[in-house]
Protein backbone atom coordinates (compact mmCIF):
# COMPACT_ATOMS: atom_id res chain seq x y z
CA UNK A 1 0.00 0.00 0.00
CA UNK A 2 1.19 3.50 -0.79
CA UNK A 3 0.92 6.41 1.61
CA UNK A 4 -1.71 8.14 -0.51
CA UNK A 5 -3.82 4.98 -0.60
CA UNK A 6 -3.88 4.75 3.17
CA UNK A 7 -4.77 8.38 3.72
CA UNK A 8 -7.35 8.42 0.92
CA UNK A 9 -9.07 5.43 2.45
CA UNK A 10 -9.07 6.51 6.10
CA UNK A 11 -8.89 10.28 5.87
CA UNK A 12 -12.00 10.90 7.93
CA UNK A 13 -11.27 8.21 10.49
CA UNK A 14 -10.91 9.95 13.85
CA UNK A 15 -8.62 7.14 14.98
CA UNK A 16 -6.37 7.23 11.94
CA UNK A 17 -3.20 7.42 14.04
CA UNK A 18 -4.20 4.23 15.83
CA UNK A 19 -4.38 2.57 12.41
CA UNK A 20 -0.95 3.95 11.55
CA UNK A 21 0.44 2.46 14.74
CA UNK A 22 -0.40 -1.01 13.42
CA UNK A 23 1.94 -0.49 10.47
CA UNK A 24 5.68 -1.05 10.69
CA UNK A 25 7.79 1.96 11.59
CA UNK A 26 9.93 1.38 8.52
CA UNK A 27 6.88 1.73 6.29
CA UNK A 28 5.62 4.79 8.15
CA UNK A 29 8.95 6.54 7.79
CA UNK A 30 9.13 5.62 4.10
CA UNK A 31 5.67 7.14 3.68
CA UNK A 32 6.99 10.49 4.87
CA UNK A 33 8.82 10.68 1.56
CA UNK A 34 5.63 10.05 -0.40
CA UNK A 35 2.60 12.28 -0.87
CA UNK A 36 -0.42 11.56 1.30
CA UNK A 37 -2.95 13.54 -0.71
CA UNK A 38 -3.54 14.29 -4.37
CA UNK A 39 -3.75 17.95 -3.38
CA UNK A 40 -0.34 17.92 -1.75
CA UNK A 41 2.37 20.25 -2.99
CA UNK A 42 4.89 17.58 -1.96
CA UNK A 43 6.05 15.63 1.11
CA UNK A 44 6.93 17.66 4.20
CA UNK A 45 10.65 18.30 4.38
CA UNK A 46 12.60 18.33 7.62
CA UNK A 47 13.51 21.99 7.32
CA UNK A 48 9.89 23.13 7.02
CA UNK A 49 8.06 25.20 9.61
CA UNK A 50 4.66 24.03 10.82
CA UNK A 51 2.00 26.09 12.56
CA UNK A 52 -0.65 24.75 14.89
CA UNK A 53 -3.79 26.84 15.37
CA UNK A 54 -4.77 27.10 19.03
CA UNK A 55 -8.51 27.58 19.35
CA UNK A 56 -9.54 26.16 22.68
CA UNK A 57 -8.66 28.14 25.79
CA UNK A 58 -9.18 25.14 28.04
CA UNK A 59 -5.83 23.72 26.93
CA UNK A 60 -3.99 26.91 27.74
CA UNK A 61 -2.91 28.14 31.16
CA UNK A 62 -3.02 31.90 30.83
CA UNK A 63 -1.30 32.52 34.14
CA UNK A 64 1.67 30.28 33.47
CA UNK A 65 1.66 30.91 29.71
CA UNK A 66 1.91 27.19 29.08
CA UNK A 67 -0.21 24.53 27.45
CA UNK A 68 -1.73 21.55 29.19
CA UNK A 69 -0.33 18.18 28.09
CA UNK A 70 -3.65 17.33 26.45
CA UNK A 71 -3.43 20.31 24.09
CA UNK A 72 -1.75 18.14 21.49
CA UNK A 73 -3.60 14.87 22.06
CA UNK A 74 -4.82 14.86 18.47
CA UNK A 75 -1.42 13.50 17.48
CA UNK A 76 -2.41 10.23 19.14
CA UNK A 77 -5.70 9.66 17.35
CA UNK A 78 -7.08 11.90 14.58
CA UNK A 79 -3.76 13.53 13.71
CA UNK A 80 -2.54 16.92 14.88
CA UNK A 81 -3.45 19.35 12.13
CA UNK A 82 -0.79 21.89 11.23
CA UNK A 83 -0.16 24.29 8.37
CA UNK A 84 3.07 24.41 6.39
CA UNK A 85 4.64 27.83 6.28
CA UNK A 86 6.06 27.11 2.83
CA UNK A 87 2.56 26.78 1.41
CA UNK A 88 0.53 29.40 3.26
CA UNK A 89 1.31 32.89 4.46
CA UNK A 90 1.11 33.20 8.21
CA UNK A 91 -1.63 35.80 7.88
CA UNK A 92 -3.63 33.38 5.76
CA UNK A 93 -3.28 30.70 8.43
CA UNK A 94 -4.50 33.18 11.03
CA UNK A 95 -7.44 34.05 8.79
CA UNK A 96 -8.31 30.37 8.41
CA UNK A 97 -8.25 30.01 12.20
CA UNK A 98 -10.47 33.04 12.68
CA UNK A 99 -12.87 31.73 10.04
CA UNK A 100 -13.09 28.39 11.84
CA UNK A 101 -13.83 30.10 15.13
CA UNK A 102 -16.46 32.34 13.57
CA UNK A 103 -18.11 29.39 11.86
CA UNK A 104 -18.22 27.47 15.12
CA UNK A 105 -19.58 30.36 17.14
CA UNK A 106 -22.28 31.16 14.58
CA UNK A 107 -23.21 27.50 14.19
CA UNK A 108 -23.31 26.82 17.91
CA UNK A 109 -24.75 29.89 19.62
CA UNK A 110 -25.82 27.77 22.55
CA UNK A 111 -22.28 26.60 23.32
CA UNK A 112 -19.38 28.46 24.88
CA UNK A 113 -17.73 30.70 22.31
CA UNK A 114 -14.34 29.80 20.99
CA UNK A 115 -11.52 32.16 20.28
CA UNK A 116 -8.35 31.99 18.27
CA UNK A 117 -5.51 32.32 20.76
CA UNK A 118 -2.64 32.21 18.33
CA UNK A 119 -0.27 30.00 16.38
CA UNK A 120 2.36 27.68 17.76
CA UNK A 121 5.36 27.11 15.56
CA UNK A 122 7.03 23.74 15.28
CA UNK A 123 10.14 23.00 13.29
CA UNK A 124 9.40 19.79 11.44
CA UNK A 125 12.84 18.47 12.25
CA UNK A 126 12.15 18.85 15.99
CA UNK A 127 8.97 16.83 15.66
CA UNK A 128 10.76 14.15 13.69
CA UNK A 129 13.56 14.09 16.24
CA UNK A 130 11.18 13.03 18.99
CA UNK A 131 12.16 9.51 19.96
CA UNK A 132 11.18 6.97 22.57
CA UNK A 133 13.27 4.26 24.15
CA UNK A 134 12.15 0.66 23.59
CA UNK A 135 12.13 -1.43 26.77
CA UNK A 136 14.64 -3.94 25.44
CA UNK A 137 18.09 -3.40 26.91
CA UNK A 138 20.49 -1.84 24.45
CA UNK A 139 17.80 -1.08 21.90
CA UNK A 140 18.15 2.10 19.89
CA UNK A 141 15.57 4.87 20.31
CA UNK A 142 12.75 4.82 17.78
CA UNK A 143 10.89 7.67 16.13
CA UNK A 144 7.78 8.76 18.02
CA UNK A 145 6.10 10.95 15.41
CA UNK A 146 5.71 11.19 11.68
CA UNK A 147 4.60 14.18 9.61
CA UNK A 148 2.47 13.68 6.51
CA UNK A 149 1.33 16.13 3.82
CA UNK A 150 -2.40 15.62 4.23
CA UNK A 151 -3.41 18.54 2.05
CA UNK A 152 -7.03 19.43 1.31
CA UNK A 153 -8.31 20.85 -1.94
CA UNK A 154 -9.00 24.15 -0.22
CA UNK A 155 -5.94 24.04 2.03
CA UNK A 156 -2.83 22.74 0.38
CA UNK A 157 -0.75 23.71 3.40
CA UNK A 158 -2.47 21.17 5.65
CA UNK A 159 -0.32 18.46 7.22
CA UNK A 160 -0.70 16.09 10.13
CA UNK A 161 1.61 15.18 12.97
CA UNK A 162 0.92 11.57 13.90
CA UNK A 163 2.14 9.61 16.88
CA UNK A 164 3.42 6.33 15.43
CA UNK A 165 4.38 4.44 18.59
CA UNK A 166 1.71 2.31 20.15
CA UNK A 167 2.35 1.69 23.83
CA UNK A 168 0.74 3.92 26.44
CA UNK A 169 4.09 4.72 27.99
CA UNK A 170 5.54 5.79 24.65
CA UNK A 171 2.40 7.78 23.83
CA UNK A 172 2.76 9.75 27.05
CA UNK A 173 6.44 10.31 26.38
CA UNK A 174 5.71 11.64 22.91
CA UNK A 175 2.96 13.88 24.23
CA UNK A 176 5.24 15.38 26.85
CA UNK A 177 7.89 16.11 24.24
CA UNK A 178 5.47 17.82 21.85
CA UNK A 179 4.30 19.82 24.85
CA UNK A 180 7.87 20.84 25.65
CA UNK A 181 8.39 22.09 22.09
CA UNK A 182 5.17 24.09 22.21
CA UNK A 183 5.86 25.55 25.63
CA UNK A 184 9.35 26.52 24.57
CA UNK A 185 7.91 28.42 21.63
CA UNK A 186 5.29 30.01 23.84
CA UNK A 187 7.83 31.13 26.41
CA UNK A 188 9.59 33.12 23.71
CA UNK A 189 6.44 34.15 21.85
CA UNK A 190 3.56 34.68 24.30
CA UNK A 191 0.14 34.97 22.80
CA UNK A 192 -1.03 38.55 22.33
CA UNK A 193 -2.49 39.99 25.49
CA UNK A 194 -0.88 37.39 27.69
CA UNK A 195 2.24 39.24 28.70
CA UNK A 196 0.26 41.74 30.73
CA UNK A 197 -1.66 39.07 32.59
CA UNK A 198 1.25 36.81 33.55
CA UNK B 1 -6.59 15.95 57.50
CA UNK B 2 -7.32 18.51 54.85
CA UNK B 3 -4.28 19.66 52.88
CA UNK B 4 -4.80 23.31 53.68
CA UNK B 5 -5.01 22.73 57.39
CA UNK B 6 -2.00 20.46 57.16
CA UNK B 7 -0.07 23.13 55.36
CA UNK B 8 -1.02 25.68 57.96
CA UNK B 9 0.25 23.38 60.66
CA UNK B 10 3.42 22.67 58.71
CA UNK B 11 3.91 26.33 58.12
CA UNK B 12 3.76 26.94 61.80
CA UNK B 13 6.45 24.32 62.32
CA UNK B 14 8.84 25.51 59.71
CA UNK B 15 10.61 28.45 58.18
CA UNK B 16 9.17 29.94 55.02
CA UNK B 17 11.16 29.78 51.80
CA UNK B 18 10.22 29.97 48.14
CA UNK B 19 10.76 27.28 45.56
CA UNK B 20 12.32 28.94 42.53
CA UNK B 21 10.93 26.53 39.96
CA UNK B 22 7.52 28.13 40.12
CA UNK B 23 6.69 31.41 38.47
CA UNK B 24 7.25 34.10 41.08
CA UNK B 25 4.80 36.40 39.32
CA UNK B 26 2.16 33.74 39.65
CA UNK B 27 2.78 33.54 43.35
CA UNK B 28 1.84 37.18 43.71
CA UNK B 29 -1.59 36.50 42.31
CA UNK B 30 -2.54 33.61 44.53
CA UNK B 31 -3.26 33.17 48.11
CA UNK B 32 -0.67 30.61 49.00
CA UNK B 33 1.28 29.17 51.82
CA UNK B 34 4.99 28.76 51.67
CA UNK B 35 6.60 26.17 53.83
CA UNK B 36 10.00 24.74 54.38
CA UNK B 37 9.79 21.24 55.74
CA UNK B 38 11.85 18.14 56.05
CA UNK B 39 11.23 15.61 53.31
CA UNK B 40 10.68 11.92 53.73
CA UNK B 41 14.03 10.21 53.20
CA UNK B 42 12.85 6.74 52.19
CA UNK B 43 12.55 5.22 55.62
CA UNK B 44 9.41 3.19 56.13
CA UNK B 45 6.40 5.23 57.03
CA UNK B 46 3.24 3.27 57.51
CA UNK B 47 0.93 6.21 57.58
CA UNK B 48 2.26 9.68 57.18
CA UNK B 49 1.24 12.36 59.56
CA UNK B 50 2.74 15.71 60.29
CA UNK B 51 4.64 14.12 63.16
CA UNK B 52 5.89 11.35 60.87
CA UNK B 53 7.06 13.83 58.31
CA UNK B 54 9.23 15.68 60.76
CA UNK B 55 10.37 12.56 62.59
CA UNK B 56 11.65 10.72 59.51
CA UNK B 57 13.19 13.59 57.72
CA UNK B 58 16.76 14.28 56.89
CA UNK B 59 16.48 16.46 53.82
CA UNK B 60 15.11 19.90 53.50
CA UNK B 61 12.96 21.24 50.74
CA UNK B 62 10.39 23.91 50.22
CA UNK B 63 7.01 23.91 48.58
CA UNK B 64 4.37 26.29 47.42
CA UNK B 65 0.80 25.14 46.96
CA UNK B 66 -1.82 27.04 45.03
CA UNK B 67 -5.03 25.99 46.65
CA UNK B 68 -8.42 26.08 44.97
CA UNK B 69 -7.23 26.71 41.40
CA UNK B 70 -7.15 23.04 40.51
CA UNK B 71 -10.45 22.19 42.15
CA UNK B 72 -12.13 25.20 40.59
CA UNK B 73 -10.89 24.25 37.14
CA UNK B 74 -12.12 20.69 37.61
CA UNK B 75 -15.52 22.13 38.42
CA UNK B 76 -15.41 24.05 35.14
CA UNK B 77 -14.91 20.75 33.33
CA UNK B 78 -18.22 19.51 34.65
CA UNK B 79 -19.98 22.30 32.76
CA UNK B 80 -18.66 21.24 29.36
CA UNK B 81 -20.92 19.73 26.74
CA UNK B 82 -20.53 17.38 23.82
CA UNK B 83 -18.39 19.00 21.15
CA UNK B 84 -16.41 21.18 23.56
CA UNK B 85 -13.15 20.39 21.74
CA UNK B 86 -14.31 19.58 18.25
CA UNK B 87 -17.18 17.58 16.80
CA UNK B 88 -16.15 14.26 18.34
CA UNK B 89 -15.21 15.49 21.77
CA UNK B 90 -17.15 14.45 24.82
CA UNK B 91 -17.36 15.96 28.28
CA UNK B 92 -15.82 14.13 31.22
CA UNK B 93 -17.99 12.08 33.52
CA UNK B 94 -18.80 13.59 36.88
CA UNK B 95 -17.43 10.42 38.41
CA UNK B 96 -13.99 11.04 36.89
CA UNK B 97 -14.06 14.67 37.95
CA UNK B 98 -14.88 13.60 41.48
CA UNK B 99 -12.05 11.07 41.42
CA UNK B 100 -9.65 13.77 40.32
CA UNK B 101 -10.87 16.12 43.04
CA UNK B 102 -10.50 13.38 45.61
CA UNK B 103 -6.97 12.77 44.38
CA UNK B 104 -6.12 16.47 44.63
CA UNK B 105 -7.50 16.62 48.14
CA UNK B 106 -5.37 13.66 49.13
CA UNK B 107 -2.08 15.17 47.95
CA UNK B 108 0.08 15.51 51.06
CA UNK B 109 0.77 19.09 51.96
CA UNK B 110 4.49 18.71 51.30
CA UNK B 111 3.78 18.41 47.58
CA UNK B 112 2.76 21.20 45.25
CA UNK B 113 -0.72 20.69 43.88
CA UNK B 114 -1.06 19.40 40.31
CA UNK B 115 -2.89 21.25 37.56
CA UNK B 116 -5.86 19.80 35.73
CA UNK B 117 -6.05 18.73 32.11
CA UNK B 118 -8.77 17.29 29.92
CA UNK B 119 -8.71 15.23 26.74
CA UNK B 120 -11.20 15.46 23.91
CA UNK B 121 -12.35 11.94 24.75
CA UNK B 122 -13.36 13.13 28.21
CA UNK B 123 -10.37 11.72 30.05
CA UNK B 124 -9.55 13.79 33.10
CA UNK B 125 -5.95 14.21 34.16
CA UNK B 126 -3.61 16.09 36.42
CA UNK B 127 -0.04 17.19 35.88
CA UNK B 128 3.03 18.79 37.36
CA UNK B 129 5.42 20.46 34.95
CA UNK B 130 8.39 22.61 35.84
CA UNK B 131 12.05 22.97 34.96
CA UNK B 132 12.94 19.79 36.85
CA UNK B 133 10.11 17.33 36.55
CA UNK B 134 7.19 16.41 34.36
CA UNK B 135 4.46 14.18 35.75
CA UNK B 136 1.06 13.45 34.25
CA UNK B 137 -1.74 11.37 35.64
CA UNK B 138 -4.79 10.12 33.78
CA UNK B 139 -7.91 8.75 35.37
CA UNK B 140 -9.11 5.74 33.43
CA UNK B 141 -12.69 4.57 33.13
CA UNK B 142 -12.24 1.60 35.47
CA UNK B 143 -11.33 3.53 38.63
CA UNK B 144 -7.66 3.20 37.92
CA UNK B 145 -5.08 5.74 36.96
CA UNK B 146 -1.91 5.77 34.94
CA UNK B 147 1.11 7.93 35.61
CA UNK B 148 3.97 9.02 33.39
CA UNK B 149 6.95 10.96 34.68
CA UNK B 150 10.19 12.33 33.39
CA UNK B 151 13.05 13.61 35.46
CA UNK B 152 14.37 16.44 33.34
CA UNK B 153 17.85 16.20 34.83
CA UNK B 154 18.42 12.53 34.07
CA UNK B 155 15.81 12.21 31.29
CA UNK B 156 14.67 9.09 33.10
CA UNK B 157 11.08 8.21 32.32
CA UNK B 158 8.71 6.05 34.32
CA UNK B 159 5.23 4.79 33.56
CA UNK B 160 2.75 3.11 35.87
CA UNK B 161 -0.56 1.74 34.66
CA UNK B 162 -3.72 0.34 36.22
CA UNK B 163 -3.19 1.83 39.65
CA UNK B 164 -6.31 1.34 41.72
CA UNK B 165 -7.45 4.81 42.74
CA UNK B 166 -8.77 3.38 45.99
CA UNK B 167 -5.23 2.36 46.90
CA UNK B 168 -3.90 5.90 46.75
CA UNK B 169 -2.77 7.10 50.14
CA UNK B 170 0.02 9.23 51.48
CA UNK B 171 2.48 6.34 51.21
CA UNK B 172 1.76 6.11 47.50
CA UNK B 173 2.54 9.76 47.04
CA UNK B 174 5.81 9.50 48.93
CA UNK B 175 6.88 6.27 47.28
CA UNK B 176 5.95 7.35 43.76
CA UNK B 177 6.57 11.07 43.74
CA UNK B 178 8.97 11.58 46.61
CA UNK B 179 12.01 10.64 44.54
CA UNK B 180 11.06 13.15 41.89
CA UNK B 181 10.78 15.90 44.44
CA UNK B 182 14.13 14.88 45.84
CA UNK B 183 15.60 15.27 42.39
CA UNK B 184 14.04 18.68 42.18
CA UNK B 185 15.65 19.57 45.44
CA UNK B 186 19.03 18.34 44.21
CA UNK B 187 18.65 20.38 41.07
CA UNK B 188 17.88 23.43 43.12
CA UNK B 189 20.84 22.85 45.36
CA UNK B 190 23.25 22.33 42.45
Amino acid sequence: MMCIDFFSQDRENTQICKLLQEISVETLLAWELQIASKHSPGPVRNEEVLYRQILNPIHYDTEANTFTPTAFNDASDKGLSVNRQNHAFEEHIRQMANDRVEKHNIGHPDKPTRSFLGLVRFDCTDIRNITVQPPEEGASPVRGCAVYDTAYEDDQSHADICQIVKSKAHARSVRSKILDLANKFLAENPFPGVIESV
Amino acid sequence: MEPLSTMVLLASLATATVIPSFNPERQKKHKHIETSINLYDGAGIEESTVADLTKHSTKKTSVVSFTNDTLAQLDVYSELEHGWDGPDSVPPSQEDIDLAKKFVNSVPAVFPLPKPMLSGDGTVGLYWNDAHIYIDIQFESDHTLSMFSRNRSSDKERFFDSIDVASINSNWFFNTLGELLSQTEDALAA
